[in-house]
């Protein structure tokens, strides 16, 4: 399904510690792209550009200032809202892992619902799990005795347990070594044309979006700099702020 | 029925040298502790007599409606203490607080002068004021700790909850986990009390029972009556506090409130 991002605006309140006072930040300044349906679209920019806070945004775990976010044409804030995050289901950037095995946390979603338990479940887990590149041998171990690598593959195929249309990924190459990152993305790439997965990825590293994406843009201080094809983007870059980034600038 | 032994105001002022002997004591041992003695030996003298003299008003004026706004100052006390204990302040702490502890320790003390003790009549201020006082205070030691525990938790359990929400949890059930514990938190002084209940000590009431020349076996059924329905006044009031505190960590929409 298509997501817009209609001009959107986001403003953080700073509260200092030991006082009351509190500074206003504008976290993202009229924000403004679309993602088709079965696309990859990369955001890259700078730490503190604001790139996680829109990802919250369009899962809605945040409420932007200004500006609406559409899902398939509806405005997401007209959608039940536990509903919209089975849809648009986010990453975020630390994996967080659930106490309990890793089959437990690929049940966790499942179990929020009113439904029992499907009888696929299983088959449907080691399905996931194999799909991030993992193995069915995986499910009975303890999730906190995972590697960073692994715990995030776990987060991702967690979220496909929603059988999700768009995912939302966070810097899911942060915390990996460059194979394992290069694995990922493959894994990436294979999610969004085995299931016609929508994929809205944010990275700090420029060489992965240009590996996966289809369209990118840049964020710098909440603001986007240019998008384009992710192609033409990093071969043509019309800004000086793209092209300083591009060298490692900004 | 014998009277009881009586102390006299010089028993009184002997009793007193204990205080003036362990002051001295503290400033022979360099405990600085001296000062901290005299004023909570005077404090619980002054605290004590005040209270004394209340009582002395309510046991002979036995007004049903001045009773019960005695027992409204001892909730609005209670509430009070329980919310200054917080480090970090729900929202709505006082309303939350204060309606629990109403309808956790009402609940209990109906059912005590209604069903199980029936007192003739119900207000009956010798009974009811100290027992409601046990309930009370108790409500709200397992209301300060509930509140404290859960708001702890949540605040430093932001991450695990929002990768809940994010996988489409509820609010409720984004914080199930604390929810639990925090109602464990509470109960556990009661349980505790019950497991261990005149092994090394007499509790206060039974205590108070026997040197008032009642039977032991009188004495026994009073304590269990009051450590059961602290145990349950305890449950209800924490639930209550907890089911509606998590609820001032997030918005309709499910999302964490940034700014806890
Ligand atoms: N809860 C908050 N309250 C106030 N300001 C915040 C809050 N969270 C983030 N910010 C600020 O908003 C800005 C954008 O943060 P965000 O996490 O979206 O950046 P980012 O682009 O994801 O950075 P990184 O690459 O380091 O993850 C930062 O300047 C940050 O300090
Ligand atoms: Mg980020």
């Amino acid at each position: 399904m298509k997501v817009v991002v209609d001009h959107i605006s986001k403003t953080k309140q700073l509260r200092i510690e030991g006082t009351d006072h509190r500074e206003s930040l504008n976290v993202l300044r009229d924000v403004n792209f679309s993602v088709e349906p079965g696309e990859i679209f990369t955001v890259i920019g700078p730490s503190g550009s604001g790139k996680s806070t829109l990802l919250r945004l369009i899962n809605r775990l945040e409420q932007p200032s200004s500006g609406r976010i559409l899902y398939d044409g509806t405005d997401i804030t007209a959608i039940d809202v536990l509903m919209l995050r089975n849809k648009i289901s986010l990453v975020g950037q630390t994996p967080i892992v659930l106490d309990g095995s890793v089959e437990d946390n690929l049940r966790y979603p499942l179990s929020l619902r009113k439904t029992p338990l499907p009888a696929s479940f299983r088959s449907t887990a080691t399905t996931h799990v194999e799909r991030v590149g993992l193995t069915a041998a995986f499910l009975p171990r303890y999730s906190h005795q995972l590697s960073e690598g692994e715990k995030q593959r776990l987060c991702i195929a967690r979220a496909l347990m929603n059988e999700p249309d768009v995912l939302l990924l966070d810097e899911p190459t942060a915390t990996l070594d460059p194979t394992t990152a290069n694995r990922l993305l493959l894994t990436v790439k294979a999610l969004n044309n085995a299931l016609r997965l929508t994929i809205i990825m944010v990275t700090h590293q420029m060489e992965h979006a240009k590996l996966v994406g289809h369209h990118t843009c840049l964020l710098v201080n909440g603001t986007i700099v240019e998008q384009n094809r992710t192609e033409e983007f990093f071969a043509h870059p019309q800004s000086a702020v793209t092209r300083s980034f591009i060298n490692g600038e900004v | 029925m014998e009277l009881i032994e009586q102390i006299s105001l010089v028993d009184l002022l002997l009793a007193a040298s204990f205080i003036v002997i362990l002051t001295g004591l503290s400033f022979l041992e360099r405990l600085r502790l001296e000062k901290d003695f005299l004023i909570g030996a005077a404090r619980a003298f002054a605290q004590l007599y005040i209270v004394g003299g209340i009582l002395v008003y309510l046991f002979a004026t036995r007004h049903p409606g001045i009773i019960v706004l005695f027992l409204i100052v001892m909730l609005a006390v209670a509430t009070h203490t329980a919310v200054a204990r917080q480090t970090k302040r729900v929202r709505n702490i006082y309303p939350i607080i204060w309606f629990s502890l109403i309808a956790g320790s009402g609940i209990t003390m109906f059912m005590l002068t209604e069903v199980i003790m029936r007192w003739k009549p119900w207000y009956r201020p010798e009974y009811l004021i100290p027992i409601a006082g046990m309930i009370i205070g108790n409500c709200m030691n397992g209301a300060a700790l509930a509140a404290e525990r859960l708001t702890a938790d949540i605040r430093s359990n932001r991450q695990l909850i929002e990768a809940k929400l994010a996988l489409g949890a509820s609010s409720f059930q984004a914080s199930r986990t604390f929810i639990i514990r925090s109602i464990r938190a509470s109960l556990i002084p009661s349980i505790n009390s019950m497991m261990v209940v005149g092994i090394v000590q007499l509790p206060g009431m039974m205590t108070g029972l026997i040197i008032a020349n009642q039977s032991p076996v009188m004495a026994v059924r009073y304590q269990l009556v009051i450590i059961y329905a602290i145990a349950f006044s305890v449950g209800i009031t924490s639930m209550l506090v907890v089911y509606q505190s998590y609820r001032q960590f997030f918005t309709r929409a499910h999302q964490l409130i940034d700014d806890l």
